[in-house]
Formats: C-alpha cells, sequence, structure tokens
C-alpha cells in the first residue's frame, strides 16, 4: 500500500485488554493523578452486574469512589447535567464508565463539561475550544457497540461534536465486563466493527499508522463473525474478541468523518425495519466494490485480512478481490443460516422495497468519499438484492 | 495471523505528522498546544549538516524561536538538562523542539520536566510513574530513520559526578508530535541509512517473535517490515529518493512503535552488551545480531519468523516455499539484505562482528573480548522477554559465529534444547 505524501496520525487511547484488565484501572487513575472517580453504568451494564467487578478493582486501591448505577438511556443531556452536580459536589477528579453506544457519548459529555465548565454543546462545534487535556476517562465497553465509543464523536442534544480531543485516554476491556449479548447483538457488534475498519482500511488516502489499527480490528471483528457463523457460543471469548474490534474501530475512526456505509446503514435503519448494524453490514461489500474499482484500488488484501496469509498467498493474483468479496458475502450468508434469519443477507430480507431503501437514504447529502455520481443508486439496488455490482 | 495473548496493553499518545511537508506543518502544531516561542534543542552534528538551517526556514516567520541549543554531547547528561533549561527560562520558551537522536531527546525530555515542574532538583522525578501531569509541549524530529525514540516513553540522563545513569518512564515523557519528513535524512550517509534500517527492522522483528507480543505491535511491526523491505535498496541505490526516504521514516516510527509496546529480545540483549564493551554502533550490532537471534530462538518461535516471509519478501515467494522452510528463507532472507548493504556500502556495513573496526581502523570487537560482552550481555535487561534462556556456553556460542559471520550450527541448538527439556 503506498504512502500519502502528507498525513497525520493521533490516537491517545490506551488499551488495557484480556485477563484481569480491570485491576489496573487504579493504577492508570494514580498515573493521571486521580483519586476521586466517579464510577457510572448504564442499565444493561447494572442489570447483569458489570460493575461489580470494577468495584472490586478498587478494593485495596485506597480511593474514594462515587458510584451511579443503572443510568437510564433517556435525556442524557439532564442526566449529564445531573451527573456533573454530583461530581462536582463530590469533588470527583476522573470519570469509570461501564456500558454502551449513547451512554459513553453521555459520559464523554460529562467530561467536557467538567472538564471545560460549558454546558451548552454548541459552544464546541467543529471541534473549536475543546481542550486538549481533559479529566481522565476511562471506557469499559460492552460487547453490544454502536463502534463509536472509543472515537473522537460525541452525540448529544441532535448535536455531534468531532475532535480528537474528545477520544478517551483509557480503555479496558475484560471478559468481566463485556457482557452476554446474544447472538444477534453480538454479531450487529461485529458488523459495526467490521464496516467502520474495513472502510477505513479502503480509502485512497488510508496511511500506515491508520491502517494498522484497521486490520486489527477488521481481523477481531471477522474471527468473531466468523465464530458466530460457525455456531460458536456468543459469551465469553467470542463476546470479548467482538468488543475488542468494536473498540479498535472506533480509535480507526477517531474525529474523522463516518464513512459511507456507515452513513447509508444508519439512514435505512431509519426506517424502523432492520438495524442500523445490519443494514451496513448488508451495504458494505457493495460500497466497498464499488469505491475500490471508482478509484482505481486493489481489492486484494480484503482476502488476506478476512482469511490470512496463507490463503491470500495460495490463491493466484488474477482471483484475490474476487475471493474477498466473495469470503465477506458468504460470511453474510452464513450469519443468516445461522440466525435462523435473523442476521439478514439482503436489503430485501428485511421486507423493505427498493423504493423504501432509495427514499430513507435520499436525505443523505454525500454518502462520502469514493462514492461516483450515481454510485449510491447502484450500491442500493445491488444491496437490496444481493447481486455483486460488477 | 492475529496473535491475542491473555492479557495486553498498548498505547502510543504520540501525534505523528509525516509527509514532504512535515516541518511546515509545525507552526500549526504549536498553535494546537498554546506555544509560541519554542527553544530548538539538536547536537553539533545535526547542526553542522545544515538541518537546523532546514527546519528554521520551513518555520519561516510563523514562530518567534526562542533560542538553538546545540551543544547536546553524545551520552545525555545531567549538566546538558540543566544548561538546557537555563536557556529555556532565560529565553522564555513555552516549547521544546528536539532536533536529533535517542541522545537529543533524552536531553530535551529531562529539561523539559526541570522546565515543567519548576525544579533544579531533576533526580525527585527518576524512576516509574513518578511524573502526574502533562508537561511543556515537545516536538520531535528524528534525524535518522531507525531508532523509534520519537515514540517512547523513556529518558535515560547520566549523572556523570555520581556515574549513574538516571531512568525517566512515563507517559508524560511520550512527545506531543513527532515530526517525520524526509529532508531530514536525505544526506544521510549510506552506511548510516543501512545501520539505522535494519535497527528499524530489529525492532520489528523481535516486537513481533518475542514474548509480549500483541495484535497492535504486531500491526505495527508488520507494517514497518514491508516498508523497509520495499524501500530500503531503493534508498540506498538513489539515496535522493524523498519517497524512500520518507517511507523509511515511517517504518522506523512504526517499529519503535512496537517496541515500546512489546519490547526486544536477545538481538538487542547482546547488541547493548557489544556496544558498551566495544563501542559498535547499535545499528551495526542489530543488523549483524539479528539472524542469529531468529536462529537461535528458531525452536521456540520459528512459527512467529516463518510469518514474517510474507511480508519480508511477499505472498508469491511466501507461497513458493515450503510451511518448515520459511523461518530459515526469513534468516537467509536478512543475510542476503546485509551482504547487499555490504556491496552497495563498498564494504562499510558490517556483515560479522569481525568486520567492525573503531575511527582509528582497529579492529572494533577482538576475538578476546567476546567473554566480556557475554558477561555484560548477561545483566542487561532486555533478555526477559526473549523466548529463550541463554546460559554463558550460549552467549559464546553465539557470540562466536556473529564474529566470523557463520551461521549458528542447529544441532548445538537442540542440543540446548534437550538440555532445557531434561
Amino acid at each position: 500500500m503506498p504512502i500519502p505524501t502528507s498525513f497525520e496520525f493521533e490516537c491517545p487511547v490506551k488499551t488495557h485488554c484480556g485477563d484481569r484488565a480491570l485491576e489496573n484501572i487504579p493504577f492508570e487513575m494514580r498515573a493521571m493523578n486521580a483519586t476521586k472517580p466517579l464510577i457510572i453504568g448504564d442499565e444493561p451494564a447494572t442489570q447483569e452486574k458489570r460493575l461489580g467487578p470494577v468495584l472490586d478493582a478498587f478494593k485495596n486501591a485506597d480511593m474514594t469512589l462515587g458510584v451511579v448505577e443503572a443510568i437510564p438511556a433517556e435525556a442524557p443531556e439532564s442526566v449529564a447535567a445531573q451527573l456533573a452536580a454530583i461530581y462536582r459536589d463530590k469533588d470527583c477528579d476522573a470519570i469509570v464508565a461501564v456500558g454502551q453506544g449513547p451512554f459513553i457519548d453521555m459520559a464523554k459529555w460529562l467530561n467536557l463539561m467538567v472538564s471545560t465548565g460549558e454546558e451548552n454543546p454548541e459552544a464546541f462545534i467543529e471541534g473549536k475550544g475543546i481542550p486538549r487535556t481533559l479529566k481522565p476517562l476511562a471506557i469499559i465497553p460492552s460487547a453490544t457497540a454502536d463502534g463509536l465509543e472509543l472515537s473522537g464523536y460525541v452525540r448529544i442534544q441532535d448535536t455531534t461534536l468531532r475532535s480528537v480531543n474528545l477520544m478517551p485516554p483509557l480503555l479496558f476491556l475484560d471478559r468481566r465486563a463485556v457482557g452476554q449479548p446474544g447472538d444477534i447483538a453480538l454479531a450487529e457488534t461485529g458488523l459495526t466493527a467490521l464496516t467502520l475498519a474495513l472502510e477505513a482500511m479502503f480509502t485512497a488516502d488510508a496511511n500506515p499508522l491508520d491502517v494498522v489499527y484497521a486490520r486489527t480490528a477488521a481481523k477481531l471483528a471477522a474471527m468473531g463473525l466468523n465464530g458466530l457463523a460457525a455456531g460458536s457460543e456468543s459469551e465469553g471469548p467470542l463476546a470479548l474478541t467482538v468488543a475488542h474490534g468494536a473498540a479498535l474501530a472506533g480509535c480507526t475512526l477517531g474525529a474523522g468523518p463516518r464513512p459511507p456505509a456507515y452513513k447509508l446503514g444508519w439512514a435505512v435503519a431509519e426506517t424502523g425495519k432492520i438495524s442500523a448494524a445490519q443494514a451496513m453490514g448488508v451495504m458494505l461489500s457493495y460500497v466497498l466494490e464499488h469505491r475500490l474499482a471508482a478509484n482505481g484500488m486493489p481489492a486484494d488484501m480484503l482476502l488476506e485480512l478476512l482469511d490470512g496469509a496463507g490463503c491470500y498467498a495460495r490463491t493466484p493474483e488474477g482471483q484475490r478481490g474476487a475471493s474477498g468479496f466473495h469470503l465477506l458475502r458468504d460470511l453474510l450468508n452464513r450469519l443468516f443460516e445461522t440466525t435462523d434469519g435473523k442476521i439478514r443477507r439482503t436489503l430485501r430480507d428485511s421486507g423493505l422495497s427498493l423504493q423504501d431503501v432509495t427514499d430513507a437514504t435520499d436525505g443523505i447529502d454525500a454518502p462520502g468519499e469514493g462514492i461516483a455520481p450515481g454510485g449510491q443508486e447502484a450500491i442500493i439496488r445491488c444491496a437490496w438484492e444481493g447481486r455483486p455490482i460488477r | 495471523m492475529l496473535h491475542i495473548p491473555g492479557y495486553y496493553e498498548y498505547c502510543c499518545r504520540v501525534n505523528v505528522v509525516a509527509g514532504h511537508d512535515g516541518l511546515e506543518k509545525i507552526p500549526a502544531l504549536l498553535e494546537r498546544v498554546q506555544a509560541a516561542r519554542p527553544l530548538i534543542v539538536t547536537d553539533r552534528g545535526v547542526a553542522g549538516a545544515g538541518l537546523i538551517d532546514v527546519v528554521t526556514a520551513a518555520l519561516g516567520n510563523q514562530v518567534a524561536i526562542g533560542g538553538v541549543e546545540d551543544d547536546v554531547p553524545q551520552d545525555s547528561s545531567l549538566e546538558a538538562v540543566q544548561r538546557i533549561a537555563e536557556a529555556y527560562r532565560a529565553n522564555g520558551c513555552d516549547a521544546i523542539i528536539a532536533v536529533g537522536g535517542g541522545s537529543v531527546l533524552d536531553t530535551a525530555k529531562g529539561a523539559n520536566i526541570m522546565v515543567s515542574e519548576e525544579t533544579d532538583d531533576l533526580m525527585a522525578f527518576s524512576g516509574v510513574g513518578k511524573l502526574k501531569r502533562r508537561l511543556k509541549p515537545l516536538i520531535a524530529i528524528p534525524t535518522t530513520a531507525g531508532t523509534g525514540s520519537e515514540t517512547t516513553l523513556v529518558a535515560v540522563i547520566k549523572d556523570h559526578a555520581r556515574h549513574q545513569k538516571m531512568p525517566f518512564v512515563s507517559y508524560f515523557l511520550l512527545p506531543d508530535a513527532a515530526v517525520l519528513d524526509p529532508r531530514m535524512t536525505l544526506t544521510l550517509p549510506p552506511a548510516i541509512t543501512a545501520a539505522t534500517a535494519m535497527d528499524a527492522l530489529t525492532h520489528a522483528v523481535e516486537a513481533y517473535t518475542c514474548l509480549a507480543k500483541n495484535p497492535l505491535s504486531d500491526g505495527n511491526a508488520v507494517s514497518a517490515i514491508e516498508l523497509i523491505a520495499r524501500n530500503l535498496m531503493t534508498v540506498m541505490q538513489q539515496p535522493d529518493n524523498r519517497d524512500g526516504r520518507l517511507a523509511l521514516a515511517v517504518a522506523a516510527t512504526l517499529a519503535g512503535m512496537a517496541f515500546s509496546n512489546a519490547m526486544v529480545g536477545m538481538v538487542h540483549n547482546i547488541g547493548h552488551a557489544t556496544g558498551a564493551v566495544c563501542g559498535v554502533p547499535h545499528g551495526t550490532c542489530m543488523a549483524i545480531l539479528l539472524p542469529y537471534g531468529l536462529e537461535y530462538n528458531q525452536h521456540r518461535n520459528g512459527h512467529l519468523t516463518a510469518e514474517l516471509l510474507f511480508h519480508l519478501e511477499g505472498a508469491e515467494v511466501y507461497a513458493h516455499t515450503p510451511r518448515d522452510q520459511r523461518a530459515a528463507q526469513v534468516i537467509a532472507h536478512i543475510r542476503e539484505m546485509n551482504q547487499s548493504l555490504h556491496a552497495i556500502t563498498q564494504g562499510q556495513h558490517a556483515r560479522c562482528l569481525r568486520e567492525t573496526y573503531d575511527r582509528d581502523g582497529n579492529r572494533a570487537v577482538p576475538f578476546e573480548r567476546l567473554p566480556e560482552i557475554s558477561a555484560a550481555a548477561k545483566n542487561d535487561p532486555a533478555i526477559l522477554l526473549n523466548p529463550e534462556d541463554l546460559d554463558d556456553e550460549d552467549y559464546m556460542m553465539v557470540l562466536e559465529h556473529a564474529w566470523d559471520g557463520s551461521p549458528l550450527n542447529r544441532a548445538d541448538i537442540a542440543e540446548f534444547e534437550k538440555k532445557v527439556c531434561a
């Protein structure tokens, strides 16, 4: 892969992953000069008792903890304001957030509020005014992730903020905290991670440092999805593998623009007939196929990412790209089979008409880099039918 | 293949700015960290090569430089750190730009501790995790493509009065930004280009094949290996090839990220000792010793070495090499690289310890000093994460072969394996 003549890379996230990862939280807090963390957990984390091991990790830490459990998903802005009051009242100096998706957005927004004193998100539009150093924030994500947890995105009050400075400095991935989301939710997390990672990998301006995160995230997501498709238990190691991939996929996105398949997936999900993760999972191969052809880029590395160097090397050069796309679509087909059709292979499988999909995606101002004029229609039609673009 | 250990940590918080216009991005980087008056820290070699002029020309009128301190010694010292901290304060600076290699960067980090913590007692911050807050902005501009020191969280400062080397370890010591610009390495002599690139290759290979590897450090390592494999010989033949120089600079940073997070093994262990006892440059030691480290460890991690063939020589060679011969092919290929570099540099790039010479033209590593190197290696901590142990006999066996350039006798290693099993 050629190197761009000019690029920039930044990933402030420190990753702790694996056995007893949670036990490192107090050390990392202390290293950042924090001794009074506010530990917050969303409803699923609380119901599944995933906060217990986090609190246990502090047993001998000699730190004062604030703990707020079962935080609801509704009204995140007012919840954040209430938590900010608790943070200040109890003189906290860091946040440990256990949860997923929009809850993590709320935690990042809370951290921005307590770090700056500003309570209006619009003050930070386009990343302006977000300080380089915020209060310490540790994220403990679950295996039910939307892929943005470790990114520089914060969605709050109909406002989306993005800045590298919003990427959490600490990530802890531990089997005890990722939860047991079940096959469908886990597959959806994996599809989101795979989409973000592969779209980051196959862009014209991908640089070698971004690619390190992207290819690792893609391999983890593919490993998890292949495990699910093969009928492996969705709990334990597989859940951690998928959560791992999703977290690194968020790092890959950073504060960059959301890529085409990811954006189209969210637009199609507005119909209410398919989840965003499944919609982007269906559209991924078609977006990549269109984009690589439009940019004149080879798709060969897709094969190496999905099936390893051995398979890549023994496949003749002229067949590698097609084999990669075949594997990607076959993965979705096998998930369809394993989940009794709950994971869709095509947009048509979800009961949507082609017109429904066209209407849902019509409002997207610009689908993203590498989509040629008319390309979006072709992608949608092929993803609806389940027919390769070429 | 993805190797996921039971537990790992990975961190590299350095903002990497790379490109043919990398230096021109420095004003924006300074603005981002709210700094306007940087102190430039470098050594006489870098300044003498005109590289500070290149940096200041790129900064133009956009940045008011607070001063240039160009007398960092080869071994970073407490005196140099104090002198630079004084210059920083006297000139009202608010950031440091370190232009050079490991010693310059270590000195700059030491001075940064003093000015950020407003202390004259640097020793109070020696050790692991003593720093508790962000320091003043530090921008690193490497002038070789090898050490990867721009990605490390360590500084080592020598206190000559006490004959001590003081280590400082903290994530707050990571530079805020590393600027990789091929103009900084365009004038590197061929032998130094070769040795530093082989240093980077060794960082990547040891990070991938030793015990603390993880999926992200593996990703760094294989990307670095691919870039070096595709660009080193081009740059050796066309030293002013800017794209190739940029690729090598990026490779060195990737390799630095790999070994900062996965550590190294016996190649560094013996290399450190060889450098300390006989003064052989680090990159030269790495180039010579890398095939021996892989050969020695092959019964433990040959499957990992074999995987590197894909990245080092590409898919076709990988596919056509029988599975059980891939590790040996990697080792053979690295020896071929050394051979080619030796030829291109007209013998300046040493293939074995016997071919290394000091500044006076004397043999740098006399055969009779090998026991001293062996003794020094036993006390070097880089061996901790090597896949296989080494005793006195093993060290001497490796050193004797590395001295005359002959491959290790696999039967000897097998004997050792049996000894361990027994």
